[in-house]
């Protein structure tokens, strides 16, 4: 690789991390029925933390400038949802971060003309979940947190983006 | 982005003749009929919920393309409320399919995503109308009133 494409690539990845910065929702309002609020910033990751037997995976690809997936991991520790109300609110939650990551993209192209489409959610059990996090770990990784509140409960949420630029094109 | 939004859409209504040429069949009892096309449950009850009232028959949900066409093939609907996310078959090719094979029923596409590519494609593919989630009740209805009167206007 010659020393002007290697530039090339450090100013888009310095492009991408600025544009990921900037385009952070503070807050979401999902049709009065529940609210997702960011508590924890966009950061840099370096290790993901595995996913817990009580986190709710959730995997979100995204194509474009930005290529990659989001993995969105929802705390249920000891959260009582009963049988019945479990449909309705792993549906509310897909729809939320479909909402959210939609919005997401949506800034990001207004803030760095970056196009990135997602494409539809789906709800991924634990293994593969983990099988995602251990092949990503070379991968250029950022995380934030936010926090659904529904029905005057509260939930926990991390969301991992993995994007498909690896670390190597940073050397 | 707003200005954007306020100008692109008349204009391309305006140029697109699909939206001016159809006409509205009779309707059951003066009601509307909508069919609601999202793979997420959620999203379909929040609509639903959002549609209720005796102006609106809502005859069918469908949580993809092919169940949204084999809907259409048995109960005409005057309006299509399409997610533009969806696995498989997006709901852009599904609207595009409805303008061709359905032609009485008019798309509004509905997206979390808001950029100008996605909203031109869904113009182009046949919609009359673009919707970011998450809309209000008010949005959604003004849309669906804002087509009757538009083909109302045309007959």
């Amino acid at each position: 690789m010659n020393p002007s494409m290697i530039q090339g690539i450090e100013n888009n990845i310095v492009k991408i991390q600025k544009a990921f910065d900037d385009c952070q929702i503070k807050e979401i309002n999902i049709y009065n029925q529940a609210f997702l609020i960011q508590d924890r910033p966009l950061l840099k990751t370096a290790n993901m933390h595995p996913v817990t037997k009580y986190e709710l995976p959730l995997v979100i690809p995204f194509k474009g400038d930005i290529s990659g997936r989001a993995i969105c991991l929802l705390d249920t520790f000891d959260k009582e949802i009963q049988n019945s109300e479990k449909a309705i609110f792993q549906s509310l939650y897909t729809e939320g971060m479909n909402i959210l990551l939609g919005q997401y993209f949506t800034e990001l192209e207004r803030a760095s003309e970056l196009t990135s489409l997602i494409g539809a959610p789906k709800i991924i059990n634990m293994e593969k979940a983990h099988q995602l996090i251990e092949f990503s770990q070379d991968k250029m990784n950022y995380q934030m947190g936010y926090t659904l509140i529904s029905n005057f409960r509260e939930f926990d949420c991390r969301i991992y983006f993995i994007l498909d630029h690896t670390k190597e094109h940073k050397a | 982005m707003l200005p954007f939004f306020y100008f692109l859409i008349p204009y391309l209504c305006y140029n697109n003749p699909r939206v001016l040429i159809r006409g509205m069949d009779a309707m059951d009892n003066n009601q509307y009929r909508i069919l609601i096309v999202d793979d997420s449950d959620f999203s379909r009850s929040k609509i639903s919920e959002m549609l209720d009232s005796p102006k609106y028959n809502i005859i069918g949900e469908a949580a993809n393309a092919k169940e949204a066409i084999n809907i259409l093939k048995d109960r005409q609907a005057h309006i299509a409320i399409v997610d533009v996310v969806m696995p498989e078959v997006s709901g852009i090719e599904l609207s595009e399919y409805i303008s061709q094979n359905f032609n009485k029923t008019m798309v509004i596409m509905i997206s979390s995503l808001g950029q100008e590519n996605i909203v031109i494609d869904s113009i182009s593919a046949g919609a009359s109308d673009f919707l970011r989630k998450p809309f209000t009740k008010d949005e959604l209805v003004t849309s669906i009133e804002k087509l009757v009167s538009e083909i109302r206007e045309d007959i």
